[in-house]
């Protein structure tokens, strides 16, 4: 399973980023082996970040993001695509998985 | 810690949203300012911000015909939506102006004489001035005002505030209540409104609160020359009430604000009157951060 | 002759200019027509009494997808420079609000999925004030990014047999401002005499120049003490066609939505202004 986490800078000690479609970066983790890519998302800012964000995550075959809050059309695009998505905020990519997998954390 | 992003708009242009803008950046202890008006930027006129930071915005993209290709179907005018394309003396060519880079001529052209290309837009800078940082940016004479370039300068803004520590962001709107307006106000936690009291200033001022209702965002308006039409402003203030938008102030027609301005000056430097309102809108306003 | 009223900052008095300038060329018995391509806050209908005649709206094409025929192969999102369309295996989503309206997606869906339907982003009114001004005003629905489209829709209205056809541009000096004044013969640019209006009429002029098109300035609320546009203008040899003088008056006949010239000394001044851009047209 994957999922995809939005961060600061592109390593598990980055924290999780205050915005979603327009975070730095992106790290899709792969639950089962532990490994993970990293997107470099700094060019965004463009129109469509949101739709943008979530089809990467859909790309990807994510199956859940890690994240601050997401703006409307980004909500829109995930509820749409089953996405499940999470709260991050204050968290650093490795304590978000960590809590991930234990149930710990939020479903927004 | 939170950053509290605030925004001025005001639908029209010209009601005084920059002038509120700089005597804020300099009533507030510690702020980083976002100038999103990018087409007509002003505040950098009083703030005087030396330059730390440049960035090349390249926003829209635009087709470009390479002419020794075309073979003059016409193909690409035909699909054209925006009128960018046109036949004009002996040749077809593309007005970038009206261009919106979706690409239609060039998947409709047969001799695969158009594409896109990414175009340097403007530029975004953060810049030091006397109360702390600013961004700001100018765009290209006749570029298209999608507000992306405003999303960059609100990123810029608040990446400056959580890595330099400022809990308040306040944000100079783009005029009108298109793209740049609406970028202007995304994502914050407060939008004042500026209103005139003109028969166009009701008018415009509806049409303003309908765009930030839409965001869900707490609004307050400032009336600004509210003496120079009583009655106008008594219907703003009724029309106020009626839609439950607190009204911060009123700020009379004073001569020192015009002074201030013709001097590129901030209007609370001065003793006057408007001053005085505009210190009290702001506590008001310090109350919500 | 097609004149177009524009200024970078907002709130230097295009409207001004541009209803008074219409009355006056009416009142000395010019067949006028007055355009408000202000379509984001269209004010201009405020100084006249309109009876308005007709109506269109003003719209573009939306995306429809037949969800029997999408195969889901995502041609279409990858082909949308807009991102106005997600797709996975299971659902395909269009993103009304970021779409441009510009075909691409029905254009490339292999299986002919795409089809459209019309949203309206605006509104066009046209009509006649009760001078006998010919009238039009373009009016862009909340929530719309983009006013281009109605200001082009509404530029569609010119009247031929005008003799004089008057456009009340959106300020600043981006799209609209360049698609209002595209194809006009003269832009008449409105300043106040600050340093905003300094900074913002360099604007406007530089646009203007991208374009070809004679140009003459109006300084509005003027009062003599500050000099820099002025020497400005004389340094680049830009005309200065005319002053309207920092009145309080004039500012409570805006708020109340009267033209302040109607006053037969104001009517002259507009009429003074148009001759003066009338020797610049012939050069």
């Amino acid at each position: 399973m994957k999922i995809m986490l939005a961060t600061d800078n592109p390593s598990l000690e980055g924290k999780i980023s205050d915005r979603f479609a327009r975070t730095s970066y992106f790290l899709i983790y792969d639950l089962e082996n532990g490994n993970f890519q990293v997107i470099d998302n700094s060019s965004i800012g463009t129109h469509g970040a949101g739709p943008k964000a979530v089809q990467l995550a859909i790309d990807n075959n994510v199956s859940a993001i890690i994240s601050a809050i997401p703006g409307e059309t980004a909500m829109e695009a995930i509820k749409e695509s089953k996405i499940k998505v999470y709260d991050g905020r204050g968290l650093n990519a490795k304590e978000a998985i960590e809590k991930f997998k234990s149930g710990e954390i939020k479903e927004i | 810690m939170l950053v509290f992003q605030m925004a001025i708009v005001s639908g029209k242009g010209g009601t005084g949203k920059t002038t509120l803008s700089a005597s804020f950046s300099y009533l507030a202890k510690n702020r980083v300012m976002a100038d999103c008006d990018v087409d007509a930027p002003n505040l950098h006129i009083i703030l005087k911000p030396q330059i730390i930071e440049k960035h090349e915005y390249f926003g829209s993209k635009k087709a470009i015909l390479d002419q020794e290709r075309c073979v003059m179907c016409g193909v690409c005018e035909q699909v054209c939506r925006f009128d960018a394309i046109k036949f004009g003396g002996d040749r077809y060519f593309v007005m970038e102006y009206a261009c919106e880079g979706c690409g239609a001529c060039v998947i409709a052209c047969p001799a695969k004489a158009l594409q896109l290309v990414q175009t340097l837009s403007g530029e975004y800078y953060l810049s030091k001035t006397d109360n702390g940082p600013m961004v700001h940016a100018l765009l290209k004479p006749s570029e298209e005002t999608s507000g992306d370039l405003i999303a960059e300068v609100r990123k810029l803004a608040l990446k400056v505030a959580y890595d330099s520590q400022i809990p308040l962001v306040i944000i100079d709107g783009a005029p009108g209540i298109g793209c740049p307006a609406t970028s202007s106000i995304t994502s914050t936690n407060y939008v004042i409104l500026v209103a005139e009291p003109t028969m166009s200033g009701l008018h415009d001022l509806r049409r303003i609160v309908e765009t930030v209702r839409h965001f869900r965002i707490k609004m307050g308006v400032v009336v600004n020359k509210y003496d120079i039409n009583p009655s106008k402003t008594n219907e703003i203030e009724e029309y106020c009430k009626t839609e439950e938008i607190e009204v911060l102030g009123k700020i009379p027609y004073d001569e020192c604000v015009k002074e201030a301005t013709e001097n590129a000056k901030p209007v609370i430097f001065y003793d006057c009157p408007a001053a005085k309102e505009i210190k009290r809108v702001w506590e008001n306003l310090s109350s919500k951060i | 002759m097609k004149i177009a009223v524009l200024s970078g900052k907002g709130g230097t008095g295009k409207t001004t200019v541009a209803t008074n300038l219409a009355y006056s060329l009416n009142k000395a018995d010019k067949m006028v027509q007055l355009l408000d391509a202000d379509v984001e806050e269209p004010n201009a209908h405020i100084f006249f009494n309109v009876n308005y005649e007709d109506e269109e709206n003003v719209q573009i094409l939306l995306p429809v997808i037949d969800r029997n025929k999408c195969t889901h192969c995502g041609i279409c999102a990858r082909s949308c420079e807009f991102s106005a369309i997600t797709v996975s295996s299971k659902y395909i989503m269009v993103f009304d609000s970021l779409c441009h309206g510009c075909g691409v997606c029905s254009m490339v869906c292999p299986v002919k999925a795409i089809s459209e339907r019309p949203k309206d982003i605006g509104t066009i009114k046209l009509g006649k004030t009760e001078e006998g001004i010919i009238f039009g005003e373009g009016i862009m629905n909340i929530g719309e990014p983009s006013p281009v489209r109605i200001i082009r829709q509404l530029k569609k209205h010119i009247a031929p047999a005008a003799d004089v056809v008057i456009l009340d541009s959106p300020p600043g000096t981006s799209c609209p401002v360049i698609e209002t004044i595209h194809d006009t013969d003269f832009a008449l640019l409105v300043t106040e005499p600050t340093p905003f209006g300094l900074h913002d009429l360099k604007l406007a002029i530089e646009t203007t120049r991208q374009f070809n098109i004679l140009i003459g300035v109006v300084i509005n609320r003027y009062d003599g003490s500050y000099k820099e546009i002025e020497a400005y203008l004389d340094r680049e040899q830009i005309p200065l066609l005319m002053t309207i003088p920092y009145d309080p008056q004039i500012a409570r006949d805006y708020s109340k939505g009267f033209l302040f010239s109607k006053s037969q000394n104001y009517t002259d001044k507009f009429l003074d202004l148009f001759k003066r851009i009338e020797v610049i047209a012939k050069c």
